[in-house]
């Protein structure tokens, strides 16, 4: 049997069942009739248990996530930029000298990959003082 | 008999010169007109008792008659290098300059840490403002300076 041959239970496209109807009639039922008291037990079981697994997963890291970004205002309240380093709302000289001894001191420095290639290197310290020298508008 | 209107002709032809050299007149009459003269100016920082590691000034010119055309560096070895700059400063009245240091000897008191080149305007008046924006020491802790800009030798 080759592999791409639908099989028999599966439904026609819905313009064709239409038009089969309208040739042949509707199909017949098929499978076990259910008493409506049955349905309405199994749907009452359903309800009780609550909303499903993914839901709850996708609820739970919405809230991780709210969290994050309150955690990390208040920490520093005035970084406002990347690169703002101490945290006074602007990039300049004093932000990239912070930067380079943060980088040969060789401490781990989350904050330091400015650039956002995955590395604190030489290139964000450059990065950082173009952006202190950038002239916008006056 | 032909010969002499043609000599004639070719004459007044070279007395008249080409397009290009009429041109060329036209640049020069108009490179005379609105003569202009090159103006060197000293940026010094002073830290005071603080060793200067840093320092970031921007420098405008409220006049508008100054096109900014070269950045030297400064007199101590610690900023002997010219400072970082937006190349975008040649083509605006306005400049932000930086540059910062690692390792020592740090200057301390008033130095020279750059130097930029003007042209200029023959009669024009210069009005700089400088503004100094940032200065640390040797930890990254923010100092307090002054700066000034004073018209340096002529180049």
């Amino acid at each position: 049997m080759p592999r791409d041959r639908k099989s028999s239970n599966q439904l026609a496209p819905i313009g064709l069942q239409r038009d089969l109807r309208e040739a042949y009639g509707a199909p017949p039922s098929r499978g076990v009739a259910v008493p409506s008291d049955l349905l309405e037990t199994a749907r009452a079981k359903a309800g009780a248990r609550g909303p499903s697994p993914v839901r709850l997963w996708t609820r739970r890291v919405a809230l991780a996530a709210v969290l994050a970004v309150l955690m990390f205002r208040q920490q520093s309240p005035g970084a406002l930029h990347a690169g703002d380093i101490d945290g006074n709302g602007v990039v300049d000289i004093a932000d990239v000298h912070r930067l380079a001894l943060a980088l040969r001191s060789g401490e781990l420095y989350f904050g330091g990959d400015v650039n956002r290639d995955g590395y604190f290197d030489e290139d964000d310290v450059r990065y950082l003082l173009a952006a202190a020298v950038r002239l916008g508008p006056s | 008999m032909i010969g002499a209107p043609l000599v004639a002709l070719s004459l007044a032809l070279v007395a008249a010169g080409s397009p290009n050299d009429r041109l060329g007149a036209a640049v020069a009459s108009e490179a005379h007109t609105e003569s202009s003269r090159f103006l060197a100016i000293d940026v010094f920082v002073d830290s005071g008792d603080w060793p200067l590691a840093s320092w970031q000034i921007e420098i405008e010119d409220e006049t508008h008659a100054m096109e900014l055309v070269g950045i030297e560096g400064g007199e101590h070895p610690a900023f002997a290098r010219p400072p970082t700059f937006d190349a975008a400063a040649f083509l605006h009245h306005r400049v932000i300059l930086a540059s910062f240091q690692l390792d020592g000897p740090f200057p301390t008191h008033r130095t020279r840490v750059a130097r930029l080149h003007f042209r200029m305007r023959e009669q024009s008046i210069p009005k700089l403002v400088a503004h100094l924006r940032a200065a640390t020491s040797v930890d990254g802790e923010l100092i307090a300076a002054d700066v000034e800009t004073v018209p340096g030798e002529e180049p």
